[in-house]
C-alpha cells in the first residue's frame, strides 16, 4: 500500500509539475520536423523556380519587342532616332519602362543591297534588350520600306471634274454634266442640277434647294440620292520659272492679232504699237479681234476677252498659261485676273482638240477671282482638255456661259444657266512642278531574331 | 551575489536525479517520437529521388519547349510539303550556326529543323532549307506520355501559330507543359 501510495503522490506531483520536455528531446524533434520539410520545400521551390524563369523569359521578350515598336514608331513617323551615318549602330536609347521591366535599343539603317531582300529598299535594324526580375532577352528585328518618291499619284482631276476647296454652289438653271468633289457643302439652288456623283467634305452635306436635282449620270437621268463624304485638299500651283522663262514676247510678233490690231493689248501696249489701256502682263483683247497663241507657256497677270473676241490656239499644240500672283502682279485683292465677257471665247483655231491649261498662282492673304460670264464659250467638241486651275480663287460662271473641261477653284459658283460638261482627257491632267509631300516612309519587319541575352558589341553580335 | 553563489555551490553538491521511472517514461516518449519523426524523415528520403527526377524532368521538357518556340518565333515558314503532323514539325528557321548543321556560331542563317517524336522521345534534325543534307537527330525530349506534340493554327495547310503541347511521364508524376507561338517572320520566303 505504501508503494502504491507513494506512486500516486508522485504521479500527482508530476501531473501538477509544469516541467516540460527536456531541450535536447526538442530540439531532436525541431530538426527532424525541419529536416522532413526542407526535401519538399527545396522540392517545390526548385519546380517553381522553372515557372518563375518562364514567366520572366517571356515578359523579358514582351519588353524587348516594345523597344523594337518604339523605335519603328519613329521611323514610321518620319523621327529618325538614329543620326548617324548608314551603316553605324546608334544608342542605346534607354530610359524607358514596360511592365515594370527596363528596355533600350540600338538602331541603324541601311540601303540598297546592305538589307539583303533587293535592291529598291530602305532598311533599319533594331536590337532591342528588356530586362525583368533580372531576366535579360535580346532581339534583332530588321525592317524595310520600300521608298515613295517619284510617285506623284493621280492627277486632281482624277475622280472629278469640278472642284473646289471650300464650297460649289450652283443657282438659277446652273448645270454640271461631269463628277464633283468639294472640301465644303454643295448648294443647289433654284432649277440647278448636279449631274454625276457628288462628294462633300467630311460632315459637310449636298443641300438641294426647290426643283434642283442630283443625278448619277453626265445626262441627268438617273436619280442619285447618296453622295461621298471625304477631304480633299487642292495642292497651290507651282509655276518653277515660268515667270521669267516664257513664251510671252511671241505675243503681236508670232503669236498676231486677227482683226484690228488696236483691239488687243498686251503688257501697256497695244497690237499697233501704240500705248493701250492694258496693265503689266495683261493681254486684252475686245471687239471682235483674236490672238492665236502659238507659244507652250505663257505668264500672265490677267486676261480679259470682251466683246465676241476670242483667243485661239493653234491645232495640236499644249498651251500652259500661268496667272503670277497678285502680290507679284501687285494686284489689289479682289482682281479679277480672267475674264471672258459678252461671247468671248478661247478655242482652237481649226477646231481640232486642244490642250489649254490656265493656272492660277493666287495668294493666301488677296482674293482672287476667274470670270466666265455672258454666253462665253470655252470649249470646242468637248474632245479637248481645258484646264481651270484655281486653288485659291474664286470661279464663277454666268449667264449662259458653257464650259468643257475641268475646274477647280477655292470656290466655285454657277449661275443662271451657266453649264459645265466634262472634257476626256482632263482626268489624267497631271499638276506641273507639284512634287508631293513627303511622306514617312513605312517601315515593315522582314526578319526576327532572338539573340544570346548578353548584350554585345557590335549591338547584334550573337545575333 | 554571494547568496547566488550559494544556491550554485549547493546545486552542485547536490545528488537527486530522476528516478527510474521517469527515465522509462521519458525514454518510451521519446522512441515514440523519434520513431514518428524517424518514419516522415524516411519516407521523405525515399520520395525525393522521385521528385528530383521530376523536376529534371521538367527542367528538360522546359529546355525543349523553349527551344522548339524559340525556333518557331523566329520561323520563316512552316514546310507543308510533306504536311506537317501532331509528331513531326519541319520548319525553315533561323539558327546560330555558320552551316546548317554545322557547329555553334555568333550568327543566325536560315535553315531547316525537324522535330520527330515518336514514342518517348523527340528528336531535332538540321538541315539545309531545301531538307537536303541533313545532320544527325539528336534527342530533345523524353519521358514523353504522348508524341503528339504539335498543333496548327489555322490549319495544317497553311499555319501562322503552332502550338507545342508536351506531356511527360514524370516517374510516375504525369505533366503537360503547353506553348505556342506566331511566326514572326513568315512573309519572306526561304
Amino acid at each position: 500500500m505504501a508503494i502504491f501510495d507513494r506512486l500516486r503522490s508522485l504521479l500527482s506531483a508530476r501531473l501538477a509539475s509544469e516541467r516540460g520536455f527536456a531541450i535536447p528531446t526538442v530540439m531532436l524533434m525541431t530538426v527532424a520536423a525541419m529536416g522532413v520539410a526542407t526535401v519538399g520545400v527545396m522540392t517545390s521551390i526548385e519546380g517553381q523556380g522553372g515557372v518563375v524563369r518562364d514567366q520572366g523569359t517571356k515578359t523579358a521578350l514582351e519588353v524587348a519587342e516594345s523597344g523594337v515598336n518604339q523605335a519603328l514608331l519613329y521611323y514610321n513617323r518620319g523621327v529618325s532616332p538614329c543620326t548617324a551615318k548608314e551603316g553605324e549602330w546608334c544608342g542605346p536609347v534607354t530610359g524607358m519602362s514596360v511592365n515594370g521591366g527596363g528596355v533600350s535599343y540600338w538602331t541603324r539603317l541601311a540601303s540598297g543591297e546592305a538589307c539583303g531582300v533587293g535592291n529598291q529598299v530602305d532598311c533599319v535594324e533594331i536590337v532591342s534588350q528588356g530586362t525583368v526580375n533580372g531576366v535579360t532577352r535580346r532581339v534583332d528585328v530588321s525592317a524595310s520600306s520600300v521608298p515613295t518618291q517619284g510617285s506623284p499619284g493621280p492627277g486632281p482631276f482624277a475622280s472629278a471634274g469640278v472642284l473646289s476647296q471650300d464650297s460649289m454652289t450652283l443657282d438659277s438653271n446652273a448645270v454640271i454634266h461631269t463628277g464633283v468633289a468639294t472640301n465644303g457643302d454643295i448648294t443647289l439652288n433654284s432649277n440647278a442640277r448636279q449631274c454625276g456623283k457628288a462628294s462633300v467634305g467630311i460632315g459637310k452635306k449636298l443641300i438641294p434647294g426647290s426643283n434642283t436635282g442630283y443625278y448619277a449620270d453626265a445626262s441627268c437621268k438617273s436619280k442619285e440620292s447618296t453622295y461621298l463624304q471625304q477631304a480633299l485638299t487642292l495642292p497651290p500651283v507651282n509655276q518653277g520659272d515660268a515667270a521669267t522663262n516664257n513664251d510671252d514676247g511671241r505675243l503681236f510678233s508670232q503669236d498676231l492679232v486677227s482683226g484690228t490690231k488696236s483691239d488687243a493689248c498686251w503688257n501697256g501696249v497695244r497690237a499697233d504699237g501704240k500705248s493701250g489701256s492694258c496693265g503689266s502682263r495683261e493681254l486684252l483683247v475686245e471687239h471682235n479681234s483674236s490672238v492665236t497663241l502659238t507659244g507652250s507657256v505663257y505668264s500672265f497677270c490677267k486676261l480679259t476677252l470682251l466683246n465676241n473676241s476670242a483667243l485661239y490656239v493653234i491645232a495640236g499644240k499644249s498651251v500652259t498659261i500661268y496667272f503670277d500672283s497678285p502680290e507679284a502682279c501687285k494686284q489689289p485683292s479682289g482682281v479679277t485676273q480672267l475674264e471672258l465677257q459678252s461671247n468671248s471665247r478661247i478655242t482652237s483655231a481649226t477646231g481640232s482638240a486642244i490642250n489649254v491649261a490656265m493656272l492660277f498662282v493666287g495668294s493666301e492673304s488677296l482674293a482672287t477671282r476667274v470670270l466666265l460670264n455672258s454666253n462665253t464659250s470655252v470649249e470646242e467638241s468637248c474632245d479637248q482638255n481645258f484646264i481651270v486651275y484655281a486653288p485659291r480663287s474664286e470661279v464663277e460662271l454666268n449667264s449662259n456661259s458653257r464650259f468643257c473641261g475641268a475646274i477647280a477653284g477655292k470656290t466655285v459658283h454657277l449661275d443662271s444657266h451657266a453649264e459645265v460638261w466634262s472634257a476626256k482627257g482632263s482626268e489624267s491632267f497631271s499638276l506641273p512642278g507639284w512634287e508631293p509631300p513627303e511622306t514617312a516612309p513605312h517601315y515593315t519587319p522582314y526578319r526576327f531574331i532572338e539573340c544570346s541575352a548578353v548584350a554585345a558589341s557590335p549591338p547584334n553580335a550573337g545575333c | 551575489m554571494a547568496a547566488v553563489r550559494r544556491r550554485a555551490a549547493a546545486l552542485r553538491r547536490e545528488e537527486r536525479g530522476f528516478t527510474l521511472i521517469e527515465l522509462l517514461i521519458a525514454t518510451s516518449l521519446g522512441l515514440v517520437v523519434i520513431g514518428a519523426a524517424l518514419t516522415m524523415f524516411v519516407g521523405a528520403i525515399h520520395s525525393q529521388p522521385r521528385d528530383t527526377s521530376k523536376v529534371a524532368a521538367m527542367q528538360e521538357a522546359r529546355i525543349a519547349v523553349d527551344r522548339i518556340t524559340r525556333e518557331l518565333r523566329q520561323g520563316l515558314e512552316v514546310v507543308t510539303t510533306p504536311a506537317p503532323t501532331t509528331s513531326r514539325l519541319e520548319i525553315v528557321t533561323y539558327v546560330k550556326a555558320a552551316t546548317c548543321g554545322g557547329a555553334t556560331a555568333s550568327t543566325s542563317i536560315p535553315c531547316r529543323v525537324i522535330y520527330a517524336c515518336s514514342g518517348t522521345t523527340c528528336t531535332r534534325t538540321v538541315a539545309q532549307p531545301s531538307g537536303s543534307a541533313p545532320g544527325p537527330a539528336v534527342r530533345v525530349a523524353s519521358g514523353l506520355a504522348s508524341p503528339n506534340v504539335f498543333n496548327y493554327s489555322p490549319s495544317t495547310v497553311d499555319p501562322s501559330y503552332v502550338g507545342v503541347s508536351l506531356s511527360i511521364n514524370g516517374s510516375g508524376q504525369p505533366f503537360t507543359l503547353g506553348d505556342g507561338v506566331t511566326l514572326r517572320n513568315p512573309s519572306e520566303e526561304s
